[in-house]
């Protein structure tokens, strides 16, 4: 009885193929279970092959990103000025670290790690990205005094963000984490909730800068309006500010008739 | 020799390829409309129709035996609805058969009257079991767990094999196929 065929022939192996494609294929339209897990099986695979894809797509353009990003970085400091210091509407604003200060008290303030030398003077001021924190009192060649708004001798030109009308900031009390705006009209649109901005009047700040909430308000006998003001920004957990010095200020002053 | 014709009877009163196709044809007919009616009372359906998968004369052309095996597969899916699941466990069962033929080292059908009975079982058993498990991958297409399977798998193939048995030693059991195959 001799074997006259040979099962695994490549005509075999082909016709085999094509029939078990066939027959797979009626299996996939009828088995809704089958065709359920092998379109979620394929989809898996499909989002896997994507992921993978566009790892390796992205490390790719990686260079030229980082050219893209040079170029452009480049513009911007020719915009904003050397590195390290950029303007902002009409202020000379350089970073500075806090490396001291006192939080508690009459006399609060913090001390920065940028003086004279720096560029830093006296009436210079000091914000955050969150909101005012004070003003330059004295200098060192590398370090600066910041008062900040609670402090009796600083005071702030500011308004409410919802009228243009201009007050002065003044501390609450010698133990108070808030401040007051006083000289404001009595007719003020200004109530509990609203927020305080600075005026950009003083050349201490630029407008605009976040100062805090309000927490009260009263009219006086004066038909003065005073607020009550929770600033946005707490001294204690500050680390980098910015500090602000207003282009031309000698020249306003000597304008305005002042010394 | 165990299974022996009667003296006096020629087993080629028949020619023996028609003879196969006859029950061939016959099994899966009973397949059809015998066997698949009882699934609401058995758990086992047997698997008749693959009969003349098993004992399709080797030496035939194989392309014929795959072309044959998937039509009867096909045939027997189509009257249970079951897509292609038997047309591909029989194609499958069609295209490894040279190694289940290995196996027994042999290079065409093993024959009752030729092998004796061990041997002969021995071949449709194994065969049964082949099937009913290509049935069982195929119809989940191997997306269950298989140590789940395994025990349904061997009860329906021992029941597949007794069927095959019952079948071929009542109709066929006198083939030789020097008798004109």
């Amino acid at each position: 009885m001799a074997a006259t065929l040979k099962p695994y022939s490549k005509r075999v192996f082909i016709l085999y193929l094509v029939l078990l494609s066939l027959a797979v294929v009626l299996i996939y339209r009828t088995h809704f279970g089958v065709r359920y897990r092998t379109d979620l099986t394929l989809l898996e695979w499909t989002g896997r092959l994507n992921a993978v894809s566009a790892r390796w797509s992205r490390l790719f353009s990686l260079p030229a990103e980082n050219r893209r990003l040079l170029e452009e970085n480049s513009r911007l400091w020719e915009r904003v000025g050397a590195p390290g210091r950029w303007r902002l509407e009409g202020f000379s604003v350089r970073p500075a670290s806090v490396v001291a200060g006192r939080f508690y008290g009459r006399n609060r303030y913090v001390i920065i790690d940028r003086g004279e030398r720096d560029g830093v003077r006296v009436n210079d001021g000091v914000w955050t990205s969150r909101g005012i924190i004070g003003v330059v009192v004295r200098t060192s060649p590398r370090f600066a005094r910041v008062d900040l708004l609670t402090h009796p001798e600083v005071s702030v030109s500011v308004r409410p963000s919802t009228a243009y009308e201009y007050g002065f900031t003044a501390p609450l009390g010698p133990e108070s984490d808030l401040i007051k705006v006083t000289d404001l009209p009595s007719e003020t649109p200004v109530g509990v909730g609203d927020s305080v901005i600075t005026s950009g009047l003083s050349r201490i700040f630029p407008g605009g800068l976040p100062v805090g909430t309000v927490l009260e308000t009263e009219t006086n006998l004066n038909e003065e309006k005073i607020l009550t003001v929770s600033p946005f920004v707490d001294p204690k957990r500050i680390r980098y500010v910015h500090v602000g010095r207003a282009e031309g200020r000698e020249e306003i002053k000597r304008l305005a008739g002042e010394e | 020799m165990w299974g022996a014709p009667k003296e006096g009877k020629k087993s080629n009163d028949w020619p023996v390829r028609s003879k196969f196709v006859f029950f061939a044809l016959l099994a899966l007919a009973l397949q059809v409309l015998v066997f698949n009616g009882m699934a609401h009372f058995v758990r086992y359906i047997p698997y008749l129709g693959f009969w003349g998968v098993i004992f399709f004369p080797y030496r035939h052309r194989p392309v014929f035996y795959l072309v044959w095996s998937f039509l009867i597969g096909l045939v027997m899916d189509l009257s249970m609805g079951t897509g292609g699941v038997f047309a591909a466990s029989a194609l499958t069962f069609a295209f490894i058969r040279g190694l289940i033929l290995r196996f027994f080292q042999r290079e065409d059908t093993p024959y009752l009257r030729i092998t004796g009975f061990g041997e002969w079982t021995g071949y449709l058993a194994l065969s049964a079991l082949t099937l009913t498990s290509a049935v069982y991958f195929f119809d989940g297409l191997s997306l269950r767990s298989v140590a789940a399977q395994v025990e349904h798998v061997l009860l329906h193939a021992a029941a597949n094999t007794f069927v095959y048995l019952i079948y071929t030693f009542l109709f066929f059991w006198d083939l030789n196929p020097d008798d004109g195959l």
